[in-house]
């Protein structure tokens, strides 16, 4: 890997990439998995953001940039829905600065093109959408602008404690967090109650309670587990107490899947998985939806943006779903996982950094950002804490939970997570773990032997591209 | 810089004509023979024409393999920047048993959707062209159509086609008393992607033979018949063998593309992401080495050694050809 590559998509295979990110994408904005795939696949630059929303802002001031003349230029790279429409409010708030938004494909597509563009020299944005995992990739090719001198850190009070920390290094700032990826677990209030089964709270429970809704129902289980997705298995993971990777900048490594926890994590999921207690189909796959649909998956292990998606493909049992938080290893414990959220960062070598911070401050910790960020346009889950701790925000209701509130399950868990480390070779992980993990879909490997497995390759990839490598 | 020779001497090549390296546009052997028969003096205007095509060709082909040559040599870390490094990348790739499973996977893939491909494409061209086929045009057209649909496109269909519990096909096979046919089991999917390339290259093959079938003179086919030959024995004792260069050729293309199979597998794999494996074709091993890990030395190094395969596979169809008497 190259230096000056490191934070190549994960799109490639469309496997790790595609099923990591662009997956992530496609919930978010409840695109359909085909056009997920075709846009994905194509490599194209499906713009699903510059939809035109009818009453979507205020409308303002004839042309449609919004810009005002003499302004400083600044382009932005991103693609979740509903950017377009906070990048227009920003320029009509701002007259000193024009913002351009510009999709260059989403996730992984995008972070192949800011990798190629750093190493031509020429071509990058002022401003990047970057996922939180993928920031160290880009950290560590000293490709992103310090934010501290621009003031930036001041926005930290506003911002849930694992969002910030995932943005900064030691005593730098790599970007402004936007949104934040809490878990929970959605489960199906009549089927729960049909089969007397009580909400889980400890791993312990959970396990019991999907032998107990097996032998009632052979063909039902508890929930759906795609050892093929990295990104959902290492939220998991995180929330357990076994997150395999610790790092915090510069050439140490630790990379951790065979430890007591992670053993415990592997062993708990593989006798669910072996008695058939929780099924495997892939993420956002039509299968998945048919499940949850269907009465065949009891419950779902979802990230606070995850309702956008379900909505958009279940039917007959909308509203039967009520959000509880996630069950712990321990009772009485508070442990919290977090899968997605983006980040805005400023790019090495624009001209306007100051302006550039100014903008990504504000995006991500303002409240008039925010109320479009989280309309209905762009659905995002705030990690910025005025929103989520806001009583209007925390009552709101889904159409998939009926009048219940699931915003004060995953508002808690937001303020509650702990930040993960990412490694600065998630692109690799991201593209090896697709075949490792599918030994276990398949079922000729389990989930403990998998992470053996996996452990190996990482360790002799992570040494391989000159890191310091602590194992257990 | 031609100078005028006796129009005895042997022709000399042809500017611009370069060995078969499988790696040209399919077109290149076909231009070939017109460009030799070519007088001296004619040879000039010649090499302008051509000159559009070898500058994309330098641009586009050789200076990028160049550079893979190059960039197989280094290696670059996240952590200590890049050197020089021989033959290392070399030495991984020929140890890597993914990238050979590759390899293997896609002789095998070859071996059948080649012949069949071609086989199928025969057997409908001359069915064309015995003319038994009412609205035959229109067929030929819709036989066509395959063709015309981008790979990625007819790869997302069949796989919304094919997906279980989802799809019809699976379905019809449930209700035919298969049970649950999974088409992105690691049984099956070889075959699946067998399946969706051959229906995408048929038409392809079909419009081509067709084509050569209709240049055999109408005579050589009365005669036949005059002598009392049944359709089967005309198309297979006359017709078969007068296309035979044809078929070669095709079986030359079809191959060529074949060892590059890409489109589908990683179409497929956004489907059903534990069917296809990092190295399931070696051209998904090149892809998902150097933009999947960010390791474009190694990338290169397998771009390269792959390159090497198939223009050694070429050249050896090429021998076989110019030995059949093809090229005169």
């Amino acid at each position: 890997m190259s230096g000056d590559y490191t934070g190549t998509g994960t799109r490639g295979t469309g496997r790790g990439r595609l099923r990591g990110r662009g997956r992530r994408w496609a919930a978010t904005t409840g695109a359909a998995a085909l056009a997920t795939v075709v846009l994905a696949a194509c490599g194209s630059s499906g713009d699903t953001t510059a939809t035109a929303v009818p009453g979507g802002t205020g409308s303002t001031a004839a042309g449609g940039s919004g810009c005002h003349s003499g302004a400083t230029n600044l382009t932005f790279w991103g693609w979740s829905a509903g950017y377009d429409l906070v990048v227009k409010k920003f320029n009509q708030t701002h007259p000193g600065i024009c913002v351009k938004l510009e999709n260059a494909g989403a996730a992984g597509d995008e972070y192949v093109k800011l990798s190629d563009a750093l190493k031509a020299n020429s071509g990058a944005p002022d401003v990047a959408q970057i996922e939180y995992f993928e920031l160290p990739s880009f950290e560590i090719t000293k490709s992103l602008v310090d934010l501290t001198p621009y003031g930036v850190g001041d926005a930290r009070t506003n911002e849930a404690p694992a969002a910030w920390s995932q943005v900064i290094q030691g005593s730098a700032q790599f970007a402004m967090p936007v949104d934040l990826g809490p878990l929970g677990l959605y489960y199906n209030s009549r089927v729960f109650t049909q089969h007397k089964i009580a909400v889980p709270a400890t791993w312990s429970d959970f396990a019991a309670a999907a032998d107990k809704l097996h032998a009632a129902d052979p063909k039902a289980a508890i929930t759906n587990f795609d050892p093929v997705d990295a990104q959902d298995v290492l939220a998991l993971m995180q929330q357990y107490g076994a997150f395999p990777f610790t790092y915090s900048g510069g050439d140490k490594l630790g990379i951790n899947f065979t430890g007591p926890a992670q053993t415990a994590f592997a062993n708990l999921w593989q006798g669910m998985i072996g008695k058939k207690e929780v099924s495997t189909a892939a993420d956002f796959s039509p299968a998945q939806w048919a499940n949850l649909d269907g009465g065949a998956d009891a419950a779902r292990i979802s990230p606070a943006w995850g309702p956008v998606g379900m909505q958009g493909s279940i039917k007959k049992t909308i509203g039967d779903w009520r959000a509880a938080p996630m069950p712990q290893t321990q009772a009485g414990q508070d442990l919290e996982g977090n899968w997605g959220g983006s980040t805005l960062a400023v790019v090495k070598g624009g001209a306007h950094a100051k302006e550039a911070a100014t903008f990504v401050k504000w995006f991500g910790g303002s409240a008039d950002a925010w109320r479009i960020l989280s309309g209905d346009v762009a659905g995002a889950f705030p990690a910025y804490t005025p929103l989520l701790n806001s009583p209007a925000f925390q009552s709101r209701t889904l159409p998939i939970s009926g009048t219940s509130q699931p915003n004060k399950v995953f508002a808690k868990a937001a303020q509650k997570a702990e930040a993960a480390q990412w490694p600065p070779i998630m692109t690799a992980v991201l593209t090896q773990w697709t075949s490792t993990f599918a030994e276990v879909t398949k079922g000729t490997q389990t989930l403990p032997q998998a992470f053996k497995t996996f452990q190996q390759q990482m360790v002799k990839y992570a040494k391989a591209q000159g890191f310091t490598v602590t194992e257990g | 810089m031609v100078q005028k020779t006796t129009p005895h001497a042997p022709p000399p090549r042809a500017p611009g004509v370069t060995p078969a390296d499988g790696t040209g546009p399919p077109r290149a052997a076909a231009a070939r023979r017109p460009a030799r028969r070519r007088a001296r003096s004619r040879q000039w205007p010649g090499a302008v024409f051509i000159s559009p095509h070898m500058l994309a060709l330098a641009l586009f082909m050789l200076v990028p393999t160049g550079y893979a040559v190059y960039d197989s040599m280094q290696t670059t870390r996240l952590v200590g920047g890049t050197h020089y490094s021989g033959f290392a990348n070399y030495s991984t790739v020929l140890h890597s048993a993914e990238f050979w499973d590759g390899v293997r996977r896609v002789l095998v893939f070859t071996g059948v959707q080649v012949p069949v491909t071609i086989a199928l494409g025969f057997f409908f061209a001359a069915l064309f062209d015995a003319g038994v086929v009412k609205y035959a045009r229109f067929f030929r057209t819709v036989f066509f159509m395959p063709f015309a649909v981008p790979g990625v496109v007819a790869a997302v269909m069949w796989s919304f086609l094919l997906l279980p519990g989802f799809g019809p096909y699976a379905k019809l096979m449930h209700t035919l008393g298969f049970g649950h046919v999974d088409f992105f089991s690691s049984k099956l999917i070889l075959p699946t992607i067998i399946v969706i390339v051959i229906w995408e290259w048929t038409g392809y093959n079909v419009t081509i033979l067709y084509t050569s079938l209709k240049s055999i003179p109408q005579h050589v086919t009365e005669a036949a018949v005059m002598d009392g030959a049944r359709l089967g024995t005309i198309v297979m004792r006359l017709k078969l063998p007068m296309v035979r260069p044809t078929i070669v050729m095709l079986c030359f293309l079809n191959t060529v593309g074949a060892l590059q199979l890409f489109t589908e597998p990683s179409i497929l794999a956004a489907f059903q992401p534990q069917a296809v494996s990092y190295g399931f074709t070696p051209t998904l091993y090149v892809y998902n080495t150097a933009v999947g890990s960010g390791d474009y030395n190694l990338g290169a190094a397998a771009a390269v050694v792959l390159a090497l395969i198939i223009g050694a596979l070429s050249l050896g169809a090429f021998a076989i050809r110019k030995r059949a008497g093809e090229f005169r």
